[in-house]
């Protein structure tokens, strides 16, 4: 794995000359924009392009008296760059792709728009209150082998795995460096607060009765920004869009709408905003884990600080941790 | 991502089908026979999307037995949008199917055994394809006696009338007919589920039950059949969750870790146990 260092004048031009390769999220922008060139192309979270806001899965019309379906084609998308933060490439690589890439059904929809989309993982040098990726078996230099790494180091940028030579040649990092690099990683994971316990998606399950979900929930109220703006949230419905032509959609869902569950039948499973709140602790934190042996939550924050009521999931967590004892 | 193979399929892209016949069972209840999809191949218990073309899509079980091979059977009643929609199609109209899906009834540890089944309304969707599939000639010879308790609220809510006097008339099965409330023509019996159910002799040592109705007489079946003396482990039941994809990435039908769509919907009454009671 190539290892090197590149100085922020070069990064920056590189990624000015290639720009229409690359996108950023807003997170991530926040924490990197002295390093980078003006006009990259925004997005929310990284979900929003590849599991879009909505999309047509398929068509159907009706023409000379008979139905047709048939598949919408999109094509290969264009080879596209997305600097983003360690923990929402966290939440693509183990969440979304963990849920749309599962070999007995793969969701092609999905796979055509991954598939040419490769992550560049920018280390966090400033940690937000808000964040608690630690709790959740991340780190602020967390990175995948397959992706790129950037991290400021030494007034220049430390840049891992670059084998497409995207940020120029740059100088490679010397033993003294690499050392120096490690200490400081040690040490950074060191000062974070401690994971969660192993066992904490099983005792949070057997506390599913429990009677504080009702305290823990009573302040939300529901409106599900949290869900739409989560990087791992990924729930969805399936619409139909038009009569006798048009279109089924795949939408983004939210398990906080009292709709998600809603039978024909008029009977709704989780009724009230305390069942609502508990499945989205729940599906994060316990059904995962223990499912697929991932958190659903990557620790980012983002739900805590659009939240219009100050509603907590770490807050939550710590509490029902404690709880749980 | 190279190392995934390129999907071909989309897996959301239903397949049309012609709806062959369709059968009023009831005033709100039709069975649907449609044309039955390429390379469905399906077990007892599992389900299907049915896609009605401008209007939506919801999942359904697959009343047919997988022995029957030029179609597939839906018992829809007519509740919500896209039930609704489905009833006002003729025969000859087209719907599509995607499927099949979910884990269906354990056949296997069924093998053997005999077969009590306990059917509420329309509840015997179902468990009429199983029952139809043990009782198909290739098959019938795998399983031991078969009892079979049906109950509706009235004898006009009974489904499937024209296949229970077929049933009837078999020596190889026991069928028993309720109704909660009679009518003036009604000679068969009258009581719930729960309450008929304890006055068989059946003893629980040498059956397995499966059961499907409406929740509340769920409820106090398994109930009954526990104070019978079966085992939670020889109780089958299936659940229903509000769901979208129908393959286990929509998120929203889960009970606990479990989707019903993938892990379900048929579930014995020892994995509901563990369960939370969310459904």
């Amino acid at each position: 794995m190539a290892k090197k260092l590149v100085t922020p004048e070069v990064f920056r031009k590189k990624v000015a000359d290639q720009s229409d390769l690359f996108l950023i999220t807003e997170r991530a922008q926040g924490v990197y924009h002295e390093f980078l060139p003006q006009g990259l192309r925004v997005i929310k979270t990284p979900k929003e392009l590849i599991f879009p806001e909505w999309e047509g899965v398929y068509r159907f019309s009706f023409q000379d008296r008979s139905w047709k379906v048939w598949e919408i084609e999109t094509g290969d998308f264009s080879p596209r760059f997305l600097f983003l933060l360690p923990c929402e490439a966290r939440a693509v690589i183990e969440v979304l792709d963990g849920n749309f890439l599962q070999k007995d059904y793969i969701d092609k929809n999905y796979w055509q728009r991954r598939k040419n989309l490769h992550l560049i993982v920018l280390g966090c040098y400033t940690i937000p209150k808000t964040c608690f990726c630690s709790l959740v078996g991340g780190n602020p230099l967390w990175r995948d082998g397959r992706s790129l790494f950037v991290l400021p180091f030494q007034g220049e940028l430390y840049v891992e795995n670059d084998e497409t030579m995207l940020f120029g040649e740059g100088k490679s990092v010397d033993a003294r460096e690499e050392e120096t690099l490690a200490t400081r990683e040690e040490e950074l994971k060191a000062s974070l607060p401690p994971p969660l316990p192993s066992d904490f998606p099983q005792k949070l399950y057997a506390h599913f009765d429990e009677g504080i979900w009702k305290d823990l929930s009573w302040r939300c109220i529901n409106c599900g920004a949290c869900t739409f703006l989560c990087p791992t949230c990924y729930c969805f419905d399936l619409s139909v869009e038009g009569r006798l032509r048009g279109l089924t959609l795949k939408t983004w869902d939210s398990c906080m709408f009292p709709r998600f569950t809603l039978h024909a039948s008029s009977h709704n499973p989780r009724p009230t905003g305390k069942e609502r709140v508990r499945q989205r602790v729940m599906h994060k934190f316990s059904y995962l884990p223990l499912r697929e042996g991932y958190y659903g939550c990557v620790g980012c924050g983002i739900c805590r600080e659009i939240c219009p009521v100050n509603w907590d999931i770490r807050e939550t967590v710590e509490r029902m941790a404690k709880y749980l004892g | 991502m190279d190392s995934l193979s390129v999907p071909v399929k989309n897996i959301y892209l239903p397949e049309l089908v012609q709806i062959q016949e369709i059968i009023e069972e009831t005033r709100d209840i039709k069975t649907f026979r449609v044309q039955r999809p390429h390379d469905f191949e399906y077990r007892p218990g599992q389900f299907a999307e049915v896609f009605v073309p401008g209007k939506g899509e919801a999942p359904f079980s697959i009343t047919s037995s997988p022995t029957q091979e030029a179609f597939l059977e839906f018992s829809i009643k007519r509740v919500g949008t896209v039930t609704e929609a489905l009833h006002r199609l003729n025969p000859g109209e087209t719907v599509g199917v995607r499927g099949p899906y979910g884990n269906g009834f354990p056949i296997d540890s069924l093998r053997k055994q005999n077969l009590l089944f306990i059917g509420g309304g329309i509840g015997l969707a179902p468990l009429r394809s199983l029952i139809n599939y043990v009782l198909s000639a290739p098959y019938r010879g795998n399983f031991g006696d078969i009892f079979i308790l049906y109950g509706a609220r009235t004898p006009q809510d009974l489904v499937f009338r024209w296949e229970l006097e077929e049933w009837k008339k078999r020596e190889d099965l026991s069928l028993l007919v309720t109704v909660d409330r009679g009518d003036d023509s009604w000679r068969g019996r009258v009581g719930l589920v729960p309450e008929v159910l304890k006055e068989l002799s059946i003893d629980a040592k040498d059956f397995k039950a499966i059961v499907c109705g409406p929740p509340i007489m769920i409820k106090f079946t398994i109930k009954t059949l526990l104070e019978m003396g079966f085992q939670p482990g020889c109780i089958i039941t299936t659940l229903e969750m509000r769901m979208k994809c129908g393959l286990g990435k929509c998120g929203r039908c889960n009970i606990g870790p479990y989707y019903v769509c993938k892990d379900g919907p048929v579930f014995s009454y020892e994995e509901l146990q563990k369960m939370p009671e969310e459904y």
